[in-house]
């Protein structure tokens, strides 16, 4: 720690260029970091720009060219009523982002402000929403998915808002904990001194010096909420035909992978491609922030 | 250590009666009526008015939370709408399937996961080190579904090495046996062509099912083994002339097992949801494949039955866990 400290201060103090570098430097002896980031980059664009890069429409039904092997005309092939394939999975890029960007930033504002409340005001309203926070945690995440989304209704949304319910107390620990290793520390009490009121200190002072674990936990989360949010479609419980989203592909694919095996799998690595983008994007984050591994970082 | 004990089991009480009123409340504040579906599509408003009151369905929600608490505590958990047989029968019945496939990979993930962790701790950012996180994050990163869905394309349809689905060949007789595990039965009873076929059927399940949950023992392996290879104590037993080996399973691991523990424990849980699509996509009769079963078809008691049950027994893990710790280590007191 005695080592730790003039080092912070001594960076801040010399401004974000030197930071930059910094990372910069970092990046370079973490080549899969750099790798996770150009996936990611890569997948996004792909996302956004969709339809200018999709050769044909991803609904537009052929019965003619149905469960055609690779070729020029359809660099994946066609599915088992004539879409082509790589424009569905071109398309499923900007569904399966939306749905990770979505739950993983909404199940982070609400676990951050309920984690928030609970961290600093403490008390019964700590102890309330902790204990929802153990409920939730009790079940294995995906049969409660599972349950609530059978229950609200097989749809994509559905899908997003039951994970989202099931995801949020993850933050709430992250954030209450943190909240709680800096609601005593010097320049809190340095504010509260100045007659700084609740809800400046809990947003103004503890939110900002709080939020990076939540912001690298929401970054590996997106990744695992495509996951999560695919296997529910290709368990029926998510996203409904047509809809191209990549688990919904592979299931359907699923009954023509004896003779057409492409068409359940290049979603599936689609999928695989994707997370795994944001794992090692999200690795490499949590190295960052996490001081205790950055001095081994660079060696 | 009682004074734990008392502490942590009414703790889980608490939350398992969460846990209750969050099943009963998803399960009954939902759009899809359970009485039409047991009505069928040309039943009369009347049929219908029946079933919903045979159901107790027309009560009001906390009488029904009411009635539902008072079977539970007779252990009883409804009848289920699609098998029309008892919940807990049904939940009996698939549960020795699960039960074999998640031990058994988890069984397979410790044996694995323990020393790709010291080898990736031993040999830092050296080859085996590289090649043991390619392993952990492609495994937490490949859709369950798909990898499984490869590995039947590649033994099953093409080379034909192995099974695809199900828990024995066609033809093969259940081991006779009580435990319902057909490795253990089939053991017992000497019928060695029900455990070829067996071991035959779990080969692919249990691949994928310990390679997609391998990752984060092996994490944590490697961390913490890295963590405590640099402390004094392992220098002093260097110093003073032990053997390697010695050095790092009898000092180092031991202590680096500890925080793992809990790995191990959360393990559980992610074995339990990677069993929901290994059933699935093999066919394997167990809770998991029951729980996707009666969840498309809104089969409320039986949905209600499995949450709670998945729940109990992923507490009841971590409880475990807990209490393991102080066996493990000695410094952790429980007062």
């Amino acid at each position: 720690m005695t080592e730790t400290a003039p080092t912070r201060s001594a960076r801040s103090a010399t401004g974000l260029g030197l930071r930059g570098r910094w990372i910069g430097r970092w990046l370079i002896h973490r080549p899969l970091t750099l790798v996770g980031a150009g996936i990611v980059l890569l997948v996004s664009a792909t996302g956004l720009a969709a339809p200018l890069l999709a050769p044909y429409d991803p609904l537009a039904i052929s019965i003619a060219d149905r469960l055609q092997p690779l070729s020029l005309a359809h660099p994946l092939g066609t599915d088992h009523l004539g879409r082509d394939l790589l424009s569905r999975i071109i398309h499923g890029a900007r569904v399966s982002l939306g749905v990770g960007v979505t739950i993983a930033a909404l199940g982070a504002f609400i676990g951050t402000v309920l984690g928030l409340l609970a961290g600093y005001l403490g008390g019964k309203v700590d102890e309330v929403i902790m204990r929802v926070c153990d409920m939730f945690l009790a079940f294995p995440a995906l049969i409660l998915a599972m349950a609530l989304a059978a229950s609200l209704g097989p749809s994509l949304e559905n899908t997003m808002l039951a994970l989202v319910i099931i995801w949020w107390p993850w933050y709430a620990r992250i954030m209450r904990g943190q909240v709680l290793a800096l609601r005593e520390s010097e320049y809190v009490m340095a504010a509260r001194a100045l007659g700084a009121g609740t809800g400046r200190l809990m947003f103004r002072h503890l939110l900002p010096n709080a939020i990076p674990p939540i912001i690298v936990q929401a970054t590996l989360d997106i990744g695992n909420a495509i996951l999560i949010a695919s296997s529910l479609s290709f368990l029926g419980f998510g996203a409904q035909p047509p809809v191209p989203e990549w688990g919904a592909i592979t299931s359907e694919g699923r009954t023509f992978l004896r003779d057409y095996w492409w068409y359940p799998t290049f979603p599936g690595l689609a999928i695989m491609v994707t997370v795994m983008g944001f794992n090692l994007m999200g690795d490499g984050l949590r190295d960052l922030l996490d001081p205790r591994l950055r001095r081994q970082a660079g060696g | 250590m009682a004074h734990f004990l008392a502490r942590r089991l009414l703790l889980q009480l608490v939350v398992f009666a969460g846990v209750l009123v969050l099943t009963f409340l998803i399960s009954h504040v939902i759009p899809g009526d359970p009485a039409l579906l047991r009505a069928g599509p040309k039943a009369s408003a009347e049929t219908i008015a029946k079933i919903r009151r045979d159901m107790g369905l027309d009560r009001p929600l906390p009488t029904q939370l009411a009635v539902y608490v008072r079977e539970l505590l007779r252990g009883d958990l409804g009848t289920s709408i699609r098998t029309q047989r008892p919940v807990i029968a049904d939940i009996a019945e698939h549960f020795p399937a699960t039960f074999e496939l998640t031990t058994i990979s988890l069984l397979v993930v410790v044996a694995a996961g323990i020393p790709l962790g010291v080898l990736s701790a031993v040999r830092k950012d050296r080859l085996p080190d590289h090649l043991s996180r390619v392993v952990a994050i492609s495994g937490v990163s490949l859709p369950v579904f798909w990898l499984g869905l490869l590995l039947i394309y590649i033994f099953f349809v093409r080379l034909g090495w192995l099974p695809g689905t199900g828990r024995l060949d066609m033809g093969v007789d259940p081991p006779p046996g009580l435990t319902g595990l057909y490795l253990v039965d089939s053991i017992a009873a000497l019928d060695w062509e029900a455990l070829r076929s067996t071991v035959r059927h779990l080969l692919l399940p249990v691949f994928l099912l310990s390679y997609v949950s391998l990752a984060p023992v092996v994490r944590m392996v490697r961390s913490s083994m890295l963590e405590v290879l640099g402390q004094d104590y392992i220098r002093t037993a260097r110093a003073k002339g032990l053997a390697e080996r010695l050095v790092l399973y009898r000092h180092a691991l031991r202590n680096a097992l500890i925080p793992t523990l809990t790995v191990i424990g959360l393990s559980y849980g992610t074995l339990l949801q990677g069993a929901v699509v290994t059933e699935t996509i093999f066919a394997w009769p167990g809770m998991a494949y029951y729980a996707v079963g009666s969840m498309t078809y809104l089969d409320y008691p039986a949905v209600m039955g499995i949450t709670l049950v998945s729940a109990l027994i992923y507490t009841t893990v971590n409880l475990i866990v807990d209490l393991l710790y102080g066996v493990v280590d000695p410094r952790i007191r429980y007062d």
